[in-house]
């Protein structure tokens, strides 16, 4: 009886033993593989990061591309209107100048003409005349 | 007033100025009213303005030459004055004065100066200006100081032009 008891207690810890045995070996190729998937997400998260990368890369350099380019046609387009404002400006003044001359310098001419200036005038114009100019 | 109408009136009033005889006179006289019509923007604004009553304008006329001129002259330019056509006054006695020059055998020469002229300055121009044209000249002078300096002559359709004015026009021109 003893030792029935005891046989039945051996094979029970040997089948603990067993199962044991057993589960170990599956979670070891469970912990393989799911090493070897997290390798994978690696890789892959390696290769979208890789991928996100080069892509940003294309836009950056597109976009300094188009910024340089638009960049050159605004400094151009800007020194084009400030050349142009710059020679309306001195056309405008010049006028300006023009008609503001043209209206002072009889006012100045007149004012500096004295008895004696007119008389010579005269004279010579008599003079001219005369000589049948 | 067309240029037929203008010599038409001319000659009804150089043949008035005639009758009364002192065609000369009237003609000096009405060459005066013409250049100072032409000088004063208020006689212009006055004896043009049809709203004010003609009676007033013709007082206006008596008041200016009724006691400086010959009768017939103060009547000639109140007719004009009062028949509606006093824009025309100048052209109307321009043609009266050449009318008077003609008559004279002599052309109009009219100079206008910055400066009045002194007897022998006139004397001594219209001598130059009748060598020049080889025409005797009526000369008639006119201050207009809008020539600025110098003088501008013109006898017929011949203009000779050295005025300060017309200098500066000149410049600018080139400016």
């Amino acid at each position: 009886m003893i030792k029935k008891s005891f046989s039945a207690r051996t094979e029970k810890i040997q089948k603990e033993l067993d199962d044991a045995a057993a589960a170990k070996v599956t979670a070891e190729s469970d912990a393989q593989n799911i090493r070897k998937a997290l390798g994978d997400v690696a890789g892959e998260r390696a290769r979208i990061l890789a991928e996100a990368d080069t892509q940003a890369s294309a836009v950056l350099a597109e976009g300094r591309t188009r910024m340089t380019a638009e960049i050159a046609e605004l400094e151009a387009k800007a020194e084009a209107e400030i050349s142009a404002a710059r020679g309306r400006g001195s056309d405008e003044l010049r006028n300006e100048i023009t008609v503001l001359a043209s209206r002072a310098t009889p006012i100045v001419v007149a004012a500096t003409l004295n008895d004696q200036i007119h008389k010579d005038l005269v004279e010579n114009f008599i003079s001219k005349v005369g000589a049948g100019r | 007033m067309s240029n037929a109408k203008v010599k038409a009136y001319a000659q009804a009033l150089f043949a008035i100025a005639q009758a009364e005889g002192a065609a000369d006179a009237i003609s000096n006289e009405l060459y005066a009213v013409a250049r100072a019509y032409e000088s004063s923007d208020e006689l212009r604004n006055v004896l043009g303005d049809a709203t004010i009553p003609s009676e007033r304008r013709l007082q206006v006329v008596e008041q200016l030459i009724g006691t400086r001129a010959n009768r017939a002259t103060v009547q000639i330019v109140s007719m004009i004055v009062a028949s509606g056509q006093v824009r025309e006054l100048p052209a109307v006695f321009d043609e009266v004065i050449a009318l008077s020059s003609a008559g004279n055998n002599q052309d109009l020469a009219e100079v206008r100066s910055a400066i009045a002229l002194t007897d022998d300055q006139q004397t001594r121009l219209a001598a130059a200006l009748s060598k020049a044209t080889g025409k005797t000249v009526n000369l008639k002078v006119v201050v207009d100081p809008s020539v600025i300096g110098g003088l501008v002559a013109t006898v017929g359709d011949k203009v000779i032009d050295d005025t300060v004015r017309t200098r500066l026009d000149n410049l600018k021109t080139r400016i």
